[in-house]
């Protein structure tokens, strides 16, 4: 197909079910695609030689290949593609904001509607879960190293599948009797299934990952004790913020104000939306006013809506274009029927005698001067307010850093506000300890707890086995079996040329070569190639077009059946014409 | 899974129920003053008790549950092997403990037993521990002999006066500051809020005794997420579950907490519990039964 061709496909917008119904349901709101939609949506991609969508990416999916299989009707290689990097998948196409990621750099959105990424990346994930075609984990060589990850949320899983390929020995432990953090108490079933969830743990736990439930550490366990105690090597810290803010006014404290975080967790993880078969109760209301602009603000709202409410009102400080929710959520919120204050905070809650709410009392803002992050400050206008009478609240505006840990763990440094200082691939000030997601950052987004999970994953490894290039004794092929004889990349073309010279004694068994570029802590594949058998004295040549001129520095792995042979830093400068 | 083992069950007065149960994990950390979350079944809610006792040696850990709602009610129904679906802990701060002189306790309700734990520590730092332990009538009096074995002095009251002194906790903390005029350097009460409101109340009045109250609320997650358990406290919002839920009783907000955030789900517990009929949990169990024994 030519590219004119390409240009020419319409959007495929994903079916979804219909507002008015979906509102007073807890089922999942998109259908998903079919695979000729898939197809067809897969075809508009340009397959760019330089595809700027993948440096949308936290954790740098191969989205022009996994798209190409996708338009060979190769679903579950494309499947099979993403989770070389992603080990989540069907999450992230549900949760990911692919608008300002992805989607965003992607250059058909120059000039109409970007490929939905999103939408291809959820169907290919769906496809493979749903035909339980789910290839048998690998089995990888004990490394003989243990690491504890604490926290089961999205950082802590991408870490624990990361690792586990590794070689390593991996627990997490998790406070709640149910894995996926904020994937289970946050996000609800109408955005993302729980089943979902529990097929990613479950497809975790087949590769060797062991999961602790119902442990807070901290509390059971220090984290000092986890190494003197349980032996482990490494600890990565992924607990996300949880600890819930609140607006500081008069009246919070009243029956019926909730933070988000409660709401959520009594409806999700809890499953108080279907009390009382599930026994916890939750407050509902006929006038619901929720509090933020943000995706757990949209989801408190709608679950607000599917628990009966006649009016859902979201009441926000700044202007629509600032509100920081995926614009499908408050797309969809707005269908569903959820009404927005915005430019509006509110300054007091009254209640009655018995202390349930009865009415907020709001002032209204207007847009000022730009602020430090760039976005107008809103600024209150005095003497404007009104009340909107209520039974419910819910507070959504934002999580600070939970204490439990780094109270208890004192020698583990932090910031004014609690966050886990690290450096960027999350080493803290504690020697292998790592942390990452939003406990150190503050509160963001799943796709992004999930890169820092990987970078620690990677500083792990490179710490607990500090001399990668080395051969380790235990792939039984002698150090320094492959040399690497040449190596040269031109500046102003873009080819790479490498000769390697195989001076084993024995024959090597599907060797893979591979050719990256190293960025940001993320690897791209540029070049992979297998050669079945490899014979003493044996000559390759690579020819790598797809290279990119401002790159620097590539990265050379050679693999064979039984692991890692060599790899090597080739730099740019080093390599002379 | 069999994870959360009942080894030990006793009741031993009517609606008190005593549950051993083997984790070793929490009864390693455990102190004295905290708490575990327990959910009963996949559809119960989480619901926070505090630690009787533990054994590190045998990995045990015990609690008392008081008959009341949906949840303790089940528990009521539980035997010797069944499992708890989940059990979280030790939560909370340990109690404020030290050698402070001379020491009242008061235990009443679940609180009797909750005290113990508390007394043992305090008598091991050199404390002259006062105990009084609360009931309604003398049936319902427990752990008199055990807080003997930790306490200077045990004093027992009842509301109707079956046994023991007749009156409150506050009652008799009233006669020994003004009447007998004992100096007190430290008071602890585990209860209901309104008899801690009391209490709190009551040496506020007289000099400001030293006051600590173990504060009931209402919970999910137990690790500071959710801020279900929050209460007013010298002006502030704290959260029962990480900063207490040991707090100076002079300093809560006691009138919220009772009135305003403790009776949040009225309703909905009176529904759950309605709804919750023992008779088919026991013929469920009874079919249960039944077909395993065929099976096999």
């Amino acid at each position: 197909m030519k590219s004119k061709e390409r240009m020419q496909i319409p959007f495929t917008d994903m079916p979804t079910q219909p507002p008015q119904v979906r509102a007073r349901n807890f089922r999942e709101v998109p259908y998903g695609y079919s695979e000729e939609m898939a197809i067809q949506e897969a075809n508009r991609c340009l397959n760019c030689k330089k595809p700027k969508c993948v440096d949308g990416c936290p954790v740098r999916v191969p989205i022009p290949e996994f798209i190409a299989l996708v338009q060979e009707g190769k679903f579950l290689e494309a499947a099979w593609k993403i989770k070389e990097r992603n080990v989540l998948p069907a999450v992230c196409g549900r949760v990911c904001p692919q608008e300002s990621q992805c989607e965003g750099l992607c250059v058909r959105g120059k000039k109409g509607r970007s490929v939905g990424i999103g939408n291809l990346e959820r169907f290919v994930a769906d496809y493979e879960r749903l035909t339980g075609q789910v290839p048998e984990p690998e089995r990888v060589r004990k490394n003989g190293k243990k690491v504890a990850i604490v926290g089961s949320g999205p950082s802590g899983l991408t870490t624990a599948g990361d690792l586990i390929q590794q070689g390593y020995e991996v627990t997490v432990y998790e406070a709640f009797h149910l894995g996926g953090g904020v994937l289970v108490y946050g996000i609800p079933e109408f955005r993302l299934p729980k089943s979902v969830v529990q097929y990613e743990i479950q497809n975790l736990e087949n590769a060797g990952v062991k999961f602790v439930y119902d442990s807070v550490i901290g509390r059971i366990r220090g984290i000092d004790e986890l190494f003197t105690e349980d032996g482990y090597d490494a600890v990565y810290i992924g607990v996300g913020a949880g600890l819930p803010v609140f607006m500081n006014i008069p009246g919070e404290n009243l029956q019926g104000v909730y933070s988000a975080n409660e709401y959520l967790t009594r409806s999700n993880l809890m499953k108080a939306y279907l009390y009382p078969k599930y026994n916890t109760p939750l407050l509902t209301g006929k006038n619901v006013v929720v509090v933020g602009g943000g995706n757990v603000a949209m989801d408190s709202a709608r679950t607000a809506l599917r628990l009966d409410a006649d009016n859902v009102h979201i009441v926000y400080r700044r202007s629509r274009e600032q509100m920081p929710a995926r614009l499908e959520e408050i797309h969809h919120a707005e269908e569903e029927g959820v009404q927005f204050k915005l430019l509006s905070n509110p300054v007091e809650i009254m209640g009655d005698e018995k202390g349930r709410i009865e009415s907020i009392r709001c002032q209204r803002y207007q847009l000022g001067e730009p602020d430090k992050s760039g976005r107008a400050r809103p600024v209150p206008i005095d003497g404007d307010y009104f009340v909107l009478n209520t039974d419910l609240i819910i507070i959504a505006i934002g999580n600070k850093a939970n204490p439990l840990i780094t109270m208890t763990t004192p020698d583990l440094e932090v910031n004014k506000w609690g966050n886990i200082v690290t450096d960027e691939m999350g080493r803290t000030s504690k020697p292998h300890v790592y942390a990452g997601g939003d406990i150190v950052t503050g509160a963001a987004t799943v796709i992004s707890a999930m890169g820092a999970g990987r970078r620690a994953a990677t500083a792990i490894h490179e710490d607990l086995f500090p001399q990668v290039e080395e051969t380790p004794e235990s792939f039984g092929v002698p150090k320094g079996s492959l040399e690497l004889k040449h190596a040269a990349i031109y500046p102003n073309t873009v080819y790479l040329k490498l000769n390697i010279i195989n001076i084993s004694d024995k024959d090597l068994d599907q060797v893979k070569i591979r050719v990256s570029h190293v960025h940001e802590f993320f690897e791209t594949t540029m070049l992979e190639k297998t050669v079945p058998r490899w014979s003493p004295g044996e000559e390759h040549e690579l020819d790598c077009p797809r290279i990119d001129k401002n790159e620097k520095e590539y990265l050379l792995t050679i693999n064979d059946l039984h692991g890692k042979i060599m790899s090597k830093i080739i730099v740019a400068n080093d390599v002379k014409k | 899974m069999s994870k959360f083992n009942i080894l030990k069950k006793e009741e031993f007065v009517p609606n008190f129920y005593k549950l051993d149960i083997k984790v070793p994990g929490i009864a390693k950390k455990a102190k004295a003053g905290q708490f575990i979350l327990v959910m009963v079944d996949e559809h119960s809610e989480k619901i926070p008790l505090t630690l009787l006792d533990w054994d590190e040696e045998k990995g045990t850990i015990s609690f008392i549950v008081q008959e009341l709602g949906l949840s303790t009610s089940k528990m009521a129904f539980m035997e010797e092997g069944d499992c708890f679906y989940s059990i979280v802990g030790p939560l909370g701060e340990p109690a404020y403990l030290d050698n402070f002189g001379t020491v009242v306790l008061g235990g009443g309700c679940y609180g009797v037993g909750a005290v113990y734990p508390i007394a043992k520590k305090l008598k091991e730092l050199g404390n002259i521990v006062i105990t009084i332990i609360e009931a309604k009538n003398e049936n319902l009096l427990y752990y008199e002999e055990e807080y003997k074995t930790v306490s200077d002095e045990v004093i027992l009251v009842t509301t109707d006066g079956s046994k023991g002194e007749r009156g409150h906790i506050y009652d008799i903390l009233d006669n020994m500051i003004e009447v007998q005029k004992r100096e007190i350097d430290h008071i602890k009460v585990i209860g209901c809020n309104v008899m801690m409101s009391k209490v709190s109340k009551l040496t506020k009045e007289k000099g400001g005794i030293p006051t600590y109250a173990t504060v009931t609320t209402i919970m999910v997650d137990g690790t500071g997420m959710c801020g279900s358990c929050r209460l007013s406290y010298d002006g502030k919002t704290k959260f029962a579950c990480v900063d207490g839920p040991e707090f100076d009783a002079h300093k809560i907000d006691w009138e919220e907490l009772i009135h305003v955030r403790n009776t949040s789900y009225i309703t909905e517990e009176t529904l759950g519990l309605q709804n919750f009929s023992p008779e088919c949990r026991s013929l469920a169990k009874f079919l249960e039964r039944t077909k395993e024994e065929e099976t096999s």
